[in-house]
Parts: C-alpha cells; sequence; structure tokens
C-alpha cells in the first residue's frame, strides 16, 4: 500500500422493527456468531469491519439501532453520512414487512439524503430459518415490494444459521462504496474527512 | 512539673490572629478570627490536640488577652529556654512520631535543630476549649486525630491572601478555607522582624512547588504542627501535607508511582500525560484501533436539516414559522411531522446547549470568581480528594434490623438511613426489604404490624390490575393497542437477561412453583404448562411460548402496569428497569408495586416525545459546562455536546453498561434521592470527568466518541464513580451557593473591575433543581384512540 493511500469507510445503517433481527444480522456478519440472548438495542452503536472489495480496502461501519418507534427521534445524529440502507424485516411478521417503505422514508429524511432516488437500499427478509408454515411474507411478494420502491436489491436471511448474510451484506458493501465514490465526486468539501492512516499520526489530522 | 489546667479551659500552643474565612468576596462579609492550636486537658495526647478557628466574636472576654499575649510572646523565642510544657509529657503508647529528628513527641525536649525550639510554647496561657462546631456562628475544629491532611495555598504575587484548607477523614464535606490576612497580624509582624533580625528561619518546611517563597504565616502553622504530628509531604502534590498517615495514605497518595493501573484498567492522570502513545499501543479496548479508519463524519447535522427545511420551498410558512422558534408544542400534523419534530428535538438540545454556553463558558466574572473563592483547580478533582474518600461497606442485615425496635418500628432518622445507604449500598439479604422501603411500597413510618397488612392488600390489589386484563378476553382480541403491547412485551421479555440464572431457559418448574406468589393466575398457568412442556427440547426458540414462570411474572408485571399507567404503554427499557426489582423480590405483586413506584421518577424518560430525556440531557449539559468546560469545548468541536453518546446510560440507568450487582447498587444509592433525585446527572458526569483526559486526547469525531462511550461498558467502576460524583455534587453546590451569594448581596458590583464585561451568572433553573431532592415527575400525555402505537 502506498504511503498516502487512503482508506475508504463505509457507513451502513440497519433499520426495521423492533425485533426483526438487526442486531443478530450485525453480529453474524462482523462477528460471525449468533446468540439468543442480545437485548433490544437502545440508543444506536456500530461495529467496524475491514474488507477488500474488487481490490479496495474499506472498513464497513454497521450502525445498529432501535426498533421502537419513538427512538427513531435520535436518527437525525445517527444517520449522517451513510453510503447504504439496509432495511430489515421479519419473515414472520406481516407488520415488519408492511412498514419497510415507512422505515425507508424515515431514512431519508432524517439522513438529509440529496439525490434520494440514487440513495442504494438494501432490503433483507430474516429468519428463514422458521418452519414453513410460520412464514407469512412469501420471497414473490417481498419481491414485488422491492422492484415498486425502485429495482431495491432483495435477500432472505438466516442471522441464526448464517444462511445468505454475507453475500448480502457483500451487496450492501459493493453499493455503499459505489455510494461514497459518487458522494466524494459530487461533493469534495462537505463532510468528507478521511483519515490517512499510514503511520501513526492520525492525531495530528484535523477534526 | 504539673501545670493545673483551669476548667473548662485548654492550653494554647499555637494563636495566630486575623486569619479569616471569606464568605464571599465581599470584604464586609468575612470572618476574622484566631486560629488555635489547643491541647484540650492535662493528660492529652498529640492526637487530642484541636486545631480550631475562632470567630473574633466568639472569643470569651477574659480569653482575650491571653490570645494576644501568646500571639506576641508565646512562640518566638529563639533560644526556646522555657520549654515548660513542651510536647514531651505524652510519651505514650500513641506516641506516632519518629518520622524524622523534627517531629519527635517524645524526644520533644532535646530538639538540637535549630528553629524547632522556637515552636514550643514558652508561656503557659489558656483558653477555653474550642468547639469543634457551631450552629450560630463560623467557629469550627478538628482534632489532629481526624485530620486527614491540609492544603497550603501561599498567597502568590501581593494580591492574594495565602490560605490552608483542612480536611477531615472519613468526610467529603470541606471545611471553610482559612486565609491569613498576614498583614493586620501582629503577631505576623513580629515574626517577620524577629526573621529578619536573625535569619535563622522560623520555616524549615517552605511549601515547595510554589511560585513564591515568601514567608507567611503558613509556614509556622506546619512548624508548630509537626511537632505534635507527622506531617508527610507527597512528590504529588507538594503543597498539601498528610497528617499522620498510615502506609495506606501514602499508597494512595502517590497514584502515580506505587498505584498500579487503577482497578477498571483505566490510566491515571500522570502516566497519560507521560505516555501518550503507550497508552494507544497498548490499549485493550478494540476502540483505538478502529478510530484510525472511522471518516466521514457529520458536520453541522441538525443545521442542516433545519436549513433545509426552511429553506424548501414546498414547506409551508407556518412551519417554517414554527421551526425558528424552538420550544414550539408538539406539531399534530402527520404529514410533515417526522423530520420536524426530529429536527426540533435535536435543534432544540443544540440552541440551548448555545445559549447556556455564553453564560457558562468563557464569562471572566464567573471564572475569577470561582478561582478566587474557592481556589485554582478547584473544579478538578485531585487524586488527594479522591483517594481519602472512601465507601463504606454495604449495609449488613444485622445493621439494618437494628435500625427498627421490636414492633418494626424504624428508630433512627430516615435520613440516617439514606444516609448510610448512600454512601454504601446494601448486601444482598438486606435487599427484598429495604427496596420496598426506598421504593415506597412501605412508608418509612410503618411498623412491622402495619406492613405486614399493607402487604396483603396491596397483593389483592394487584390481582385487580391484572385481572381486568387476563379476564378481558374481548380486550385480548380486538383491541389493537392491547395486541401490539402483547407483542411488544412478549419480544423483550423474551430478550431480558437471559444470562442470569433465573431467567435462564424456558422450562416450567415440574411441581413446586418457584415464585413466591399468591397469585393463583400465575400458579395455574404453570402447572398447566408444566404438563406441556414435558420432555420438550431445551432449546430456546423465539415465538415458543414463555413458560419459564419468572419471565411468566415479569410479562404479568408490564402487562398490569399497563393498567394502572394506561397512558404510557409499554416502552423498551422498562423490562430492563423491572428485572432486578423482580430478581431482588421474586414475588409478583410486591414487584409490581415497587416496579411502579421505580417507574414514578422514570416515566419521564420514556413518554412519547422524549421531551423528559431531552430535558436531562440539556440539563447534563448545562453541568458539564459548569463543571468540566475544557471537556464541553472539546465535545463541541466533535459535535457531540448534544451528549447523545449517554442517551442508553440515561435511559436505563446504566443497566447496560454495568454489571447486574453493581447495577443494583448504583439503583439504590440513586433511590435514596440523599443528594438530588438526579444524581444520575452526576454519575453520568463523574464519568466524563473521569475520562475526559482520553477523550480530549484522542477522540476527535461524535462516532470515535460513541464508540469509547459504548465500550466503556463493564469497566466501569462503580464505587469509583460514586464517590466522584459525589465529589463534584458537592463542588457543584458549593459553586452554586457562591454564585447566588453573589448575585444577592451587594459583592457583585464590587466585584467586576476595569473593563470586565460585567455579567450576572443566573443559575438555570435546571441547574438548580439537580440540588432538589425532590423526584422530578413527568407524567405521559394521555392516550387517545388517535395516539399511534410505539
Amino acid at each position: 500500500m502506498s504511503g498516502s493511500h487512503r482508506k475508504t469507510v463505509l457507513k451502513v445503517i440497519i433499520l426495521g422493527d423492533s425485533g426483526v433481527g438487526k442486531t443478530s444480522l450485525m453480529q453474524q456478519f462482523i462477528n460471525g456468531k449468533f446468540s439468543q440472548q442480545y437485548k433490544a438495542t437502545i440508543g444506536a452503536d456500530f461495529l467496524p469491519k475491514d474488507m477488500i472489495i474488487d481490490d479496495r480496502q474499506a472498513t464497513m461501519q454497521i450502525w445498529d439501532t432501535a426498533g421502537q418507534e419513538r427512538f427513531q427521534s435520535l436518527g437525525v445524529a445517527f444517520y449522517r453520512g451513510s453510503d447504504c440502507c439496509v432495511l430489515v424485516y421479519d419473515v414472520t411478521n406481516t407488520k415488519s414487512f408492511e412498514n419497510l417503505q415507512s422505515w425507508r422514508d424515515e431514512f431519508l429524511i432524517q439522513a438529509n439524503i440529496k439525490d434520494p432516488d440514487n440513495f442504494p437500499f438494501v432490503v433483507i427478509g430474516n429468519k428463514i430459518d422458521v418452519k414453513e408454515n410460520k412464514r407469512l411474507i412469501s420471497s414473490k411478494k417481498a419481491q414485488s415490494l422491492c422492484n415498486s420502491l425502485g429495482n431495491l436489491p432483495y435477500f432472505e436471511t438466516s442471522a441464526k444459521e448464517a444462511v445468505n448474510v454475507e453475500q448480502a451484506f457483500d451487496v450492501v458493501a459493493r453499493n455503499a462504496l459505489q455510494q461514497e465514490e459518487s458522494a466524494d465526486f459530487n461533493d469534495d468539501y462537505t463532510d468528507a474527512v478521511n483519515i490517512h492512516v499510514d503511520g501513526d499520526n492520525y492525531n495530528s489530522c484535523a477534526c | 512539673m504539673v501545670t493545673v489546667y483551669p476548667p473548662g479551659k485548654g492550653q494554647l500552643l499555637y494563636a495566630r490572629s486575623k486569619v479569616y474565612v471569606h464568605q464571599d468576596d465581599h470584604k464586609s462579609h468575612n470572618i476574622p478570627g484566631w486560629l488555635v492550636l489547643v491541647k484540650p486537658t492535662y493528660d492529652a495526647v498529640n492526637l487530642d490536640y484541636v486545631l480550631a478557628f475562632i470567630p473574633e466574636t466568639d472569643v470569651a472576654n477574659e480569653d482575650k488577652p491571653a490570645l494576644k499575649e501568646f500571639e506576641m510572646n508565646g512562640l518566638d523565642g529563639s533560644d526556646g529556654e522555657n520549654s515548660l510544657l513542651g510536647p514531651s509529657h505524652d510519651d505514650s503508647n500513641e506516641n506516632l512520631h519518629h518520622a524524622d529528628g523534627h517531629a519527635g513527641g517524645g524526644n520533644g525536649g532535646n530538639g538540637n535543630v535549630q528553629g524547632f525550639k522556637s515552636h514550643i510554647p514558652k508561656i503557659t496561657r489558656f483558653i477555653d476549649r474550642p468547639r469543634m462546631q457551631s450552629l450560630s456562628s463560623f467557629q469550627f475544629g478538628v482534632t489532629l486525630r481526624s485530620l486527614y491532611s491540609l492544603q497550603l495555598r501561599p498567597g502568590q504575587m501581593k494580591s492574594y491572601h495565602g490560605s490552608i484548607l483542612l480536611f477531615v477523614k472519613d468526610s467529603i464535606e470541606r471545611l471553610p478555607i482559612l486565609f491569613y490576612h498576614d498583614s493586620e497580624s501582629p503577631g505576623f509582624q513580629k515574626e517577620l522582624k524577629v526573621r529578619s533580625r536573625n535569619f535563622a528561619p522560623f520555616a524549615d518546611n517552605q511549601t515547595k512547588g510554589s511560585t513564591t517563597v515568601l514567608y507567611w504565616g503558613g509556614d509556622r502553622l506546619i512548624s508548630v504542627l509537626k511537632l505534635y504530628s507527622v506531617l508527610e509531604t507527597s512528590s504529588f502534590e507538594s503543597n498539601v501535607f498528610l497528617v499522620n498517615p498510615t502506609p495506606e495514605d501514602r499508597i494512595n497518595f502517590t497514584p502515580g508511582l506505587l498505584q498500579d493501573r487503577d482497578h477498571d484498567g483505566e490510566l491515571t492522570m500522570k502516566e497519560i500525560g507521560e505516555n501518550i502513545n503507550e497508552i494507544v499501543n497498548n490499549a485493550k479496548w478494540t476502540v483505538l484501533s478502529g478510530l484510525a479508519s472511522i471518516t466521514k463524519i457529520a458536520k453541522d447535522t441538525v443545521n442542516n436539516t433545519v436549513n433545509n427545511v426552511l429553506h424548501d420551498q414546498r414547506v409551508p410558512q407556518p412551519v417554517k414559522k414554527l421551526l425558528k422558534k424552538h420550544d414550539v408544542q408538539k406539531i399534530g400534523d402527520e404529514f410533515d411531522s417526522a423530520n420536524i419534530y426530529l429536527a426540533k428535538w435535536a435543534l432544540a438540545v443544540q440552541e440551548e446547549a448555545e445559549k447556556s454556553r455564553k453564560v457558562l463558558i468563557g464569562n471572566p466574572y464567573y471564572n475569577n470568581l470561582i478561582k478566587s473563592e474557592l481556589g485554582d483547580n478547584f473544579i478538578q478533582l485531585t487524586p488527594l480528594e479522591v483517594s481519602k474518600a472512601t465507601r463504606m461497606k454495604p449495609l449488613t442485615k444485622l445493621e439494618w434490623d437494628s435500625y427498627f425496635d421490636v414492633a418494626g418500628c424504624l428508630q433512627i432518622t430516615v435520613d440516617e438511613v439514606k444516609d448510610r445507604i448512600f454512601h454504601s449500598g446494601l448486601e444482598p439479604e438486606v435487599r427484598p426489604e429495604a427496596w420496598l422501603f426506598l421504593l415506597g411500597v412501605f412508608p418509612w413510618d410503618t411498623s412491622r404490624n402495619e406492613r405486614e397488612q399493607l402487604v396483603a392488600t396491596l397483593k389483592e390489589s394487584y390481582l385487580n390490575y391484572k385481572q381486568n386484563w387476563v379476564v378481558d378476553l374481548d380486550k385480548q382480541d380486538h383491541d389493537e393497542f392491547w395486541k401490539d403491547q402483547k407483542i411488544r412485551i412478549d419480544k423483550d421479555i423474551k430478550r431480558t437477561d437471559r444470562d442470569l440464572d433465573i431467567y435462564k431457559g424456558n422450562e416450567a418448574p415440574k411441581d413446586t412453583v418457584i415464585v413466591a406468589t399468591t397469585d393463583p393466575t400465575t400458579a395455574e398457568a404453570t402447572t398447566e404448562q408444566a404438563a406441556e412442556n414435558n420432555g420438550e427440547d431445551e432449546e430456546d426458540n423465539e415465538d415458543e411460548e414463555i413458560k419459564n414462570p419468572n419471565l411468566i411474572a415479569l410479562k404479568n408485571i408490564l402487562f398490569s402496569y399497563n393498567e394502572l399507567n394506561i397512558n404510557l404503554g409499554y416502552v423498551q427499557g422498562m423490562n430492563d428497569l423491572l428485572s432486578p426489582i423482580y430478581y431482588v423480590l421474586r414475588d409478583e405483586p410486591l414487584s409490581f408495586w415497587a416496579f411502579a413506584g421505580f417507574m414514578e421518577p422514570m416515566e419521564r424518560n420514556f413518554v412519547k416525545d422524549l421531551s423528559g430525556m431531552k430535558a436531562q440531557m440539556l440539563t447534563l449539559n448545562e453541568l458539564v459546562q459548569f463543571m468540566l468546560p475544557d471537556l464541553y469545548v472539546h465535545l463541541e468541536k466533535c459535535d457531540s455536546n448534544n451528549l447523545f453518546f449517554l442517551f442508553r446510560m440515561l435511559l436505563v440507568w446504566f443497566k447496560r453498561e454495568l454489571p447486574f450487582e453493581d447495577t443494583m447498587i448504583l439503583w439504590e444509592v440513586m433511590w435514596t434521592n440523599y443528594r438530588s433525585s438526579q444524581f444520575i446527572l452526576f454519575f453520568a458526569l463523574a464519568i466524563l470527568e473521569k475520562n475526559s483526559r482520553i477523550v480530549m486526547n484522542n477522540l476527535k469525531q461524535f462516532d470515535q466518541i460513541l464508540r469509547y462511550m459504548n465500550d466503556l461498558s463493564g469497566r466501569l467502576d462503580v464505587n469509583d464513580l460514586l464517590i466522584r460524583a459525589e465529589l463534584l455534587f458537592l463542588k457543584f453546590k458549593q459553586m452554586v451557593q457562591l454564585i447566588d451569594r453573589k448575585n444577592d448581596g451587594v459583592g457583585f458590583n464590587q466585584l467586576s473591575t476595569k473593563g470586565e464585561e460585567k455579567q450576572k451568572i443566573p443559575i438555570s433553573k435546571e441547574l438548580r433543581l439537580l440540588l432538589s431532592r425532590e423526584p422530578v415527575i413527568q407524567k405521559e400525555v394521555e392516550r387517545t384512540d388517535e395516539t399511534p402505537f410505539g
């Protein structure tokens, strides 16, 4: 890596109703583990993961958020500068599916997305490990919603059994990278504070 | 040789006139008095000697000549020939000082060190034994036994008076600072003359580390005290003298040298100052390594949103107007409410912060006031302060029981109980009973008998609330709100502290009902489920019905609480508040009432518009400005002064950050409301204070700070933080009182000099409220059919 190579940070926000498995997806993707003992998320937290996407080095910053509606008002502080938004629902929970669109709208408002039509979203239907008779939302139905929302990429996953999680986040990463690059190109001077990581001098970076 | 002590009198060993307590900066309010060291009785040992401040107005007429004479002629002799009652009296077993040749209590008579004898009384004078405290005046005294340390602050330049601070053992309340007005004291003037005539220095102990080495009144006091006690200074804080320190004191006193990296792995200030690179390299928490790669920080997050809305042509004019006013009423309009409301919420925090900032930070009047009255760096907690304050051992069952008489009536005051609990917490076996008092289930003034009756009534009453929903099948089937609540509660119950023994697994008990409850519904339900559950695998399936009886109890309580408080509804985090209560009480009805008691002050955390959280974050914001201005300025640079990174901590009182046991300690301490009903904010302040160096030196962006704070989980030392929180509270209180006096009195106008802008500092309503022990109650607004869920 050349001395002044920039490391890209991709900020990804996971949204969706309470209990659809946001924290589990994040944990499965970052740490490759699943636990029944995650607590309901309060506030927000994020985990970083280093990745190589087509020879580009990047750090994904996955932001996990609270699902309960009233806590969304904190989003304004947490969503800014996102490069991709993952909308999650639970295939056994109709309401969580119906709420997908409002999660998207809410996000666009709060994150202050300048070009909503081209902002990358990825939709995930989680908990496909359940018995077939418990499943309430069919792939077909989900796929058609995603199409109507602007051909959003759609994945069905099981965070519990690590099905499709890697694949979904691979697309998330690529789309985020693309968004990051176009954002860089469009507004160099706004909030792109890239930190040089060559050497130990990050302390000296301006903030 | 026997000296007869007149009745009620003690012998003077030191006396200095014109020592002042400064009430505020107005000269006419200063209280002049005598600082004396008195041997109270003939057979008193050194440790009994009393160092006392006696206001001039409190000095008995007959004592006045004695004091004056002693000040002028009591000590000054350079030959020390008449060592009538030198310290040689008490070479008893309490003889403490063989630290060096100087401080020989027992061998004091043969002082061959130059200047030594000049501190031994050469005349014998008596005054009334000083009082240790007084309600009507500023008189106070402290024995050498209870004196922990002295801090000397020589006057700087010519304008300030030197002063001394006395720290008493086992108390973190401060005694008033004593100011030496040397120029007014005849005794000091004489000392100076003798000193210049005969250059043998009286002061063999010039305070080190100060810029001034001028001789001043405090030097003599130290010389005298060294005769009767071991005074040890430290390389860490050279102006501070430990009095008769134990080995432990010494260790605590030199944290940089002897102490390990302290308990929770945090580095001491000194180390941080010395070697920041090492810290960066060695820090075990992941945050620092992650930091280098974080970018894209939102700048001006809030302002952007608002500006965009303001400049958006489509936004109607009235909405724009509303936006410009930050304390707008809630906007009911579904259409635009989300973004406007959100922006407003965050903006309000920011705006309020900026408003108060102008008053508190960089205000020269305020800065000078604190500096001149309370001392340089008053706000900063020193290692000394922290190390000398210790928390007591948790209250035992034995001690708790001793607070009650045979009838089970409290026989000490409520305040005394709370004082004790606040400073120690409880042993686990005390909790079941004590928590019911702390949470308002049991009134403090009841007898055991009355409480037993009360319990019966409460259980019955709980069953009524529970029946409301248990039997209302119509509600269960058709009430959308209820159904929504059921889903929410079920979901969260399944993820409530499942690592704890009682909440682990999802098996119904075989036949013993673990829950000690008289509640037929639960008992019935559990037996039924027990039958069902036979042989099923233990795996905890998500959509499995809840069978663990303790989880069922949690669920029942949360449902029933909705019947008691019909407006709030279940909000995430309430399960966290309930879990420890049930864990301790193991009784469904009583846990319900205790939880309801806890929710009284906590409801403000959960109201729909989050206004209660906002209010607390704003108050904390102001508190940080007031107490940690440097950190505040840094947070501001990092777009973090809205303190959102503390949201979770404040919402559920650090339940997610602390181990379960520590959470219980923290909560019972908070429940006393002993210092403040919002003491949790001081606890948060203590965390910021303790971590402020690291934050200021290493963290530059909002997400870095959020990450760092989230990563403190599991590394918080609750007892240390409680000590710091109390110290910060006491300092805060002192500062508020100082400013209040200032604002009331004429002193205010006189202080501001030259071009300095006179700006009266208002202590905001919010900050002042922090001094109140009365809980802040905020209720959810009435719920209607239109109120959206969630």
